[in-house]
């Protein structure tokens, strides 16, 4: 059976009739390697159009999942269909509906820019004038039609970047998948790079994205997970998730060598209930204060100059369900 | 869904219901995009990626042929050069094939990541390594028409081609091609640096290489290298070269031929398993 063919034969909607099937659903998903279980049996639901973002820290098990989406990896156990179709058995045709910015740049360095898009293009089997003709429509996409004759060693960072993103799009996806998409660039590359794919979520591509930039995450997506230890620890939009795990202000205190754990005693008996501390390095953060517990913590420290007062964000939400505050 | 039949199982990326044999799925048309990749990076250097192949091999057979056959006397009717024709030919054969899926293969596998890169697209892992071993195989073709015509331009002069058969060597040379590309992929899914590949070198190739019957004739030899001989697919394509480009068709012509197409196919399917089972854990 073609490719073409497995897509026409994919359910056309959800069983309960609904018109908008979702792209990606995993039930119980598992992987393993040998006896290390890098994830362990997780759900996932992500709707058509939906910018889902997975977040976690390092080894969290965000790599194998996607990994999984992607059809490179045999699921282990559970299920998981993506845009109705089944990963352990239409992988090609999976895979043809996929663009997918992987975390390293494997361009082909011995392919100019061009030449990288048109071979890529041979891989969905998309004809010679074709691809080319998408191709100038991508390189102006991602601002490097001027580079078209490039070498691959020739590109900044952000440019290269750019380019992997020009390349995931050559099969006109409907599902982009972005493994880390900004790591690495500077300020404007990254603005950039959002600017696109927020141009590319309004043409209706579904995008599944994981970063450590929790300031991408927040900014880009509509619903995210967080991952620790191969298990998703949270999930909901990123405002409801800041509300329900970081709250209002944060007071952020500067600590001197040593002195963290005085501290941390120190300010128990000032703070309200309800207000929490974690230790980031050499921060202290205090959640979930009110105006008087504040002024009461600041004075305690007595040195105005170290500390400070801001909102709340998903790096918050983030350290405090992963607990890497406290052990690191 | 287990219960399914054992023909079907866990493969590249898929699991149950996906046909295999001995766990390696049939390679499809992407396997062509990959060569046609390699094709594109090929002919971006194609002048001298020519001049390359026309110029090693007359060096070759001008230092071999006429000055150490000067000194070489195999008891043949025949001028050294004319035996040492047709070896030379199989040598930078292999030499094309091994170099292009040895290096070239783990430079894509391990430092490019190029397979990563393509198997994001539909192709499967059983795709990039087939698509693998045509490339090397072609490599090892260019090489072999590229030799071929030095040799119909020497000769005039000395002599080496003496049928029209010899054209039928290009044939051979893409079977040979993909038993030795095969034999080199089966090899990268297990190396893990670059010094590996030296190894391999070191250990496979040039015993392969120096006890094939190109530069002298094995059955001089006591008859336990015979034998090793025969286990050696270079003696079987060097036996194979000499009896086209002198038109001397023998039984034993066809035995070897057998020979290649059968160990060949195996080789294929080993190559495909190994690299699959480095890139899908």
């Amino acid at each position: 059976m073609t490719v073409e063919q497995t897509i026409a034969q994919a359910p056309a909607g959800r069983p309960d009739g609904g018109a908008d099937p979702p792209m990606i659903v995993g039930r119980g998903l598992r992987k393993r390697y040998g006896d290390f279980e890098a994830v362990a049996g997780i759900d996932l639901h992500v709707a058509r159009g939906e910018f889902f973002g997975m977040l976690g820290p390092n080894g969290a098990g965000k790599t194998s999942t996607i990994a999984m989406i992607t059809c490179v990896l045999p699921v282990s156990g559970g299920e998981l269909h993506v845009a109705g179709l089944d990963v352990q058995r239409d992988d090609r045709a999976i895979k043809a509906l996929l663009g997918v910015v992987p975390q390293n740049n494997n361009l082909d360095p011995d392919l100019g820019v061009l030449a990288n898009l048109i071979a890529y293009a041979r891989f969905y089997g998309i004809p010679g004038r074709e691809a080319r003709r998408r191709a100038d429509e991508l390189l102006e996409l991602v601002q490097l039609s001027d580079r078209a004759g490039a070498a691959i060693d020739e590109l900044s960072g952000g440019m290269t970047r750019r380019l992997v993103l020009a390349r995931a799009l050559m099969n006109e996806p409907r599902i982009l998948v972005l493994d880390e998409p900004t790591t690495g660039l500077d300020p404007q590359a990254r603005h950039l790079v959002w600017t696109k794919l927020q141009q590319l979520r309004e043409r209706g591509v579904t995008m599944l994205l994981t970063t450590h930039y929790m300031e991408e995450a927040e900014r880009l997506c509509d619903r995210i997970v967080i991952m620790d230890r191969g298990a998703i620890i949270a999930e909901g939009r990123p405002r409801d998730l800041i509300e329900r795990h970081a709250g209002g202000p944060v007071l952020q205190i500067r600590t001197l060598d040593g002195e963290g754990g005085r501290l941390r005693e120190a300010l128990a008996g000032p703070l309200a209930d309800g207000a929490r501390i974690e230790t980031v390095g050499d921060l202290l953060y205090i959640y979930g204060l009110d105006e008087a517990a504040g002024r009461r913590a600041v004075d305690v420290i007595g040195d105005p100059y170290r500390t400070s007062t801001r909102h709340a964000n998903l790096e918050d939400v983030f350290l405090r369900l992963t607990g890497r505050g406290l052990q690191e | 869904m287990v219960s399914m039949t054992a023909r079907r199982s866990r493969v590249a990326g898929a699991g149950w219901g996906v046909r295999t044999w001995l766990g390696v799925a049939l390679p499809d048309r992407r396997t062509i995009a990959v060569v046609r990749r390699h094709v594109d990076v090929y002919r971006e250097l194609l002048f001298i990626n020519l001049m390359l192949a026309v110029a090693e091999p007359t060096l070759a057979l001008l230092v071999m042929g006429l000055a150490l056959g000067q000194f070489v006397d195999l008891g043949l009717d025949a001028e050294y050069i004319v035996f040492v024709a047709p070896g030379v030919v199989a040598m930078f054969a292999m030499f094309s094939t091994v170099g292009e899926s040895l290096w070239g293969g783990y430079l894509r596998l391990a430092q490019q990541d190029l397979f990563g890169a393509m198997l994001a697209t539909p192709a499967r892992a059983e795709d990039i390594a087939a698509g693998e071993i045509v490339w090397g195989a072609l490599r090892g073709t260019i090489s072999v028409a590229a030799v071929l015509m030095v040799l119909a331009v020497l000769t005039p002069a000395w002599g080496l081609i003496a049928s029209p058969l010899v054209i039928l060597i290009i044939p051979v040379a893409f079977l040979m091609g993909l038993l030795f590309a095969a034999l080199v992929i089966a090899y990268i899914g297990y190396a893990r640096t670059i010094h590996h590949l030296m190894y391999y070198f070191t250990i496979v190739i040039n015993p392969i290489f120096w006890f094939s019957g190109a530069f002298f004739p094995l059955d001089q030899l006591p008859g336990w290298a015979q034998t090793l001989g025969w286990f050696n697919p270079l003696t079987h394509v060097v036996d194979i070269f000499r009896a086209l480009s002198a038109g001397d068709l023998t039984w034993a012509v066809a035995g070897d031929v057998l020979w290649l197409a059968v160990v060949t196919p195996p080789l294929c399917w080993l190559a495909i398993w190994s690299l699959r089972r480095r890139l899908i854990r």
